[in-house]
């Protein structure tokens, strides 16, 4: 099989997501606490389920053998989880790995399903449930998207029911006797998060966020407020506090999820058991509906009205604009208000000052510094020097005379 | 003949013929099409179509297609992945990774080589391409002149589309920069690679400019339309 | 006697990451194709005059073995319908997922990975369409369901081209008569005259909206 090169991020991308999110903002809109679109369908068989968050689009198909227990839990059923990449042809083994481990310790050790009542004989043949979680697209939240079609598949499930006669094991086919679903006693989600920077996290990350991220925690918990995995990776140092805000967001998320699942499956339950009712993918199809067809985006709203650029553009009042006296130091540089006048009121403070201050070497400097207009200081030294000596400065562009009254500075310089 | 659609294996040389039955003007095959031992033949399924200049007529194929397949002369954006001595190899999205020379840019030579890091993008054009051999890009017009291609400059977001997007936008047709551009102050580049560049002032109108591109992919004449009288009547630019 | 397929759906592009994709359904046997290509190979692989061409059959469940069958029979079809000449030294892989079963699974996955091949612009000499006949007790069903074809005795694959309508490959499985054959491609001919139709009509309604 073939393996891909991940798509390279340019860098300009990677800034503008940190930047963004630490403005509670991202790129398809959300904010950092929103999630994707959620929908599930359910196909023909029992168990077969296609989940899609977002563009992310996962599917899980459930069926049963009869197989001999474990030796150490001879009364238990069996449940053997596999997780399948190949689709989304980036991946590498290790991330497989992490995936499918997450999955179990989340599912399996949690004890969400009962596995006692997958037993047949004790010690002999029991239930043994394999349960094929198949990765259609990645954007990324992929151990979410796994755990809900997990669960949704299971509640889905219905195996057939078996009769035990002396040594003999009779399975009954779907239409002799109605099968019997599962017992899971808890729904156990995970919820991925992702950190950008130490302590700005965000919900349900897309691929983009995911491969620039610092790092990432992944919370299992159900709506009985438990935590059943924790698992944190990549470079970013967390504190408590960001851990158990998101522990407590994820039991949210649980509840949410707990209930819509569940939904979902009465949903489809009761269309299986009215007649002439069309089930499985077909109608999905038909319907474009977004779980197996492509998925639309929401329209973006920008709710501000256009506001402007305050800090960056200059904005200039068109009829401040006419009136202002305006002074062209070089080919792209102009100044507002190049402050010259030599009969202020306050000069004559400033040759106090000056002739009281012993050290003049400080001004020579500022005789040669004439583009500074946003510079106030250097200008007052300026006028204080000229006042001094005969005019020195060369005007670039020969102006009216100036009247007083339309030349201010705007901040008087303040002298120690 | 606009507009039909055609199959692989169709054969385009009756539709040909009937078009150039008096005139003796110059049949050109572009993309789409493969000319076999007496027929051309239609490889890939899209809408054909066909523009006659002085003494040209030119037919291809416009398809619906992700995967860019190199073609000289096109202008692409691509990110630098890796960097040698006198080249660094660059990211266009085609199967391999092309190659450009750091002499290719404007006033640069061997002692004054131009700024680039790993990560940057590059706005260059395809100098070759072939099937058989690395693709090459420059920086530079043929007159040696920078004339917009070379390193984007920092900040704004890269989008990948689907190549037809790109053509659309690119399209006289197609009004949706100008509109865009009387509301809001952007920075745009457009690869023909499928890649978009944008930059903005603002986070959230850039997050806007980014979405709204990258929502012409399902949209046809109508829906054009019906997003350029959005975006005119719901922003206003205040002038103050 | 009309051949008669069932239902036949198709949605394009419904991946947002492979290069091209199609969800053929027909009746109620559903299966998913992606493509990928033509993308970079590692050198072990790489082939100097054409493309390598990978396809991978993945069943619903994961135990069963019926793989490698399918995914030979697959690849020497495409093998013979792409331009693999006009990219050499890259890959193209096709991934097909069963996503439902009801009978005929072979034909969908051909079909799809046509339909899926169409939507990426891998550039192609023609197009193909795969259909299904089982024969009992002489007489003989074009496009089973799996009810039918468990109880039948034999069952035939025939792959058409849609260039000069010729048969590119045939699979067999179970006992045939050589009438039967003949029955069968004569069925089959007509079928794929069908298929080429509904891939024209949902390809008209793709470019129509985005045109």
């Amino acid at each position: 099989m073939q393996r891909l090169k991940p798509k390279s991020i340019p860098s300009c991308n990677k800034n503008f997501i940190f930047t963004a999110v630490k403005d509670d903002k991202r790129i398809d809109g959300r904010s950092s606490k929103d999630f994707r679109k959620l929908s599930i369908g359910f196909g023909l068989d029992y168990g077969s389920s296609v989940v899609s968050l977002g563009d992310t689009r996962v599917m899980c198909n459930i069926t049963y053998q009869i197989a001999e227990p474990k030796a150490v839990k001879s009364c238990e059923g069996l449940l053997n989880i596999r997780v399948d990449l190949t689709a989304s042809m980036i991946h590498t083994y290790e991330k497989v790995v992490e995936i499918m481990r997450m999955i179990e310790k989340n599912v399996k050790d949690s004890r969400c399903l009962d596995l006692e009542s997958l037993c047949i004989i004790s010690g002999e043949k029991v239930y043994a449930l394999e349960t094929d979680i198949i990765v259609m697209n990645d954007d990324g939240n992929l151990p979410e998207c796994c755990s809900i079609a997990l669960l949704a598949s299971l509640s889905h499930f219905k195996r057939p029911d078996v009769s035990v006669v002396e040594d003999k094991i009779k399975i009954h086919s779907f239409d002799e006797r109605h099968p019997i679903p599962l017992n899971i006693l808890h729904y156990p989600f995970c919820t991925s998060f992702t950190f950008f920077d130490n302590s700005k996290f965000v919900c349900d990350p897309t691929q983009a966020e995911e491969q620039v991220c610092d790092g990432y925690l992944i919370v299992g918990s159900n709506i009985y407020r438990e935590i059943t995995t924790i698992h944190i990776s990549g470079k970013s140092a967390i504190t408590k506090d960001v851990v158990l805000n998101c522990c407590q967001l994820a039991i949210e998320r649980s509840k949410f999820l707990t209930n819509f699942v569940k939904l979902v499956v009465e949903q489809d339950l009761k269309k299986r058991s009215t007649e002439g009712a069309e089930i499985g993918y077909a109608p999905l199809i038909r319907e474009s509906s977004s779980v197996l067809c492509s998925y639309k985006k929401e329209e973006i709203e920008l709710q501000e009205v256009q506001e402007n650029y305050d800090d960056d553009d200059v904005i200039i009042d068109l009829e401040v604009a006419q009136n202002t006296k305006m002074y062209r130091y070089a080919s792209d540089t102009v100044g507002i208000g190049e402050g010259r006048g030599q009969n202020w009121d306050f000069i004559d403070e400033f040759q106090e000052n000056v002739e009281n201050d012993e050290n003049e070497d400080m001004y020579i400097e500022d005789e040669e510094t004439t583009n500074n207009e946003d510079e106030p200081d250097s200008k007052a030294k300026q006028f204080s020097k000229r006042s001094k000596n005969s005019n020195k400065y060369q005007e670039i562009t020969v102006e009216d005379d100036l009247s007083e009254e339309e030349v201010q500075i705007l901040n008087p310089p303040e002298f120690k | 003949m606009t507009d039909t659609i055609v199959f692989p294996g169709f054969s385009i040389k009756s539709l040909i013929d009937e078009e150039n039955e008096a005139k003796d003007k110059k049949i050109v095959i572009g993309p789409g099409l493969k000319r076999q031992i007496n027929d051309v033949r239609a490889i890939k399924c899209g809408i054909l179509r066909s523009r006659t200049s002085n003494n040209l007529i030119v037919y291809w194929i416009d398809s619906h297609q992700k995967r860019y397949v190199a073609v000289r002369g096109e202008r692409v954006i691509g990110v630098v992945v890796g960097k040698g001595a006198m080249s660094v190899n660059v990211d266009i999205g085609t199967s391999e990774l092309a190659s450009l020379s750091l002499l290719a840019f404007e006033s640069a030579t061997k002692r004054n080589r131009p700024n680039i890091q790993l990560g940057d993008l590059v706005y260059a054009r395809i100098l070759s391409a072939n099937k058989d051999m690395k693709t090459e890009l420059i920086c530079v017009t043929s007159q040696m002149k920078k004339d917009g291609l070379g390193v984007l400059p920092q900040g704004g977001f890269m989008i990948s589309v689907p190549l037809r997007v790109c053509r659309r936008l690119l399209s006289p047709g197609c009004k949706l920069i100008e509109i865009l551009g009387s509301k809001f102050k952007y920075e745009i580049t457009v690869g023909l690679n499928g890649r978009i560049w944008i930059r903005s002032p603002s986070i959230t109108e850039t997050i806007y400019i980014v979405n709204t591109f990258l929502s012409v992919e399902d949209k046809d004449e109508q829906g054009m339309l019906d997003l350029y009288k959005q975006i005119t009547d719901k922003f206003q630019v205040i002038v103050r | 006697m009309a051949p008669k397929l069932r239902d036949l759906i198709i949605t394009y592009n419904n991946l947002a990451n492979p290069d091209g994709s199609a969800l053929f359904c027909q009746g109620n046997t559903i299966v998913q194709a992606y493509v990928f290509g033509p993308v970079d190979v590692s050198n072990s692989k790489e082939r100097s005059e054409k493309a390598s061409l990978f396809v991978t059959f993945k069943p619903k469940n994961s135990y069963e073995i019926r793989k490698e069958l399918y995914e030979n029979y697959i690849r020497t079809v495409l093998e013979t319908i792409i331009h693999l000449d006009m990219h050499p030294r890259t890959s193209i892989s096709v991934i097909l997922q069963e996503m439902q079963d009801d009978g005929c699974l072979l034909s969908a996955a051909v079909n799809s990975a046509c339909c899926a091949l169409l939507d990426a612009g891998i550039p192609m000499k023609c197009m193909i369409a795969s259909v299904t006949s089982c024969i009992s007790v002489d007489a003989i069903q074009l496009d089973p369901n799996k009810e039918a074809s468990q109880k039948s005795d034999g069952s035939i694959v025939l792959t058409f081209e849609s260039s000069k309508n010729g048969i590119i490959s045939v699979t067999s499985e179970g006992e045939l008569t050589f009438d039967n054959i003949k029955e069968a491609i004569k069925l089959g001919c007509l079928a794929s005259k069908e298929i080429y139709d509904f891939y024209h009509k949902s390809m008209k309604k793709r470019f129509l909206i985005n045109s």
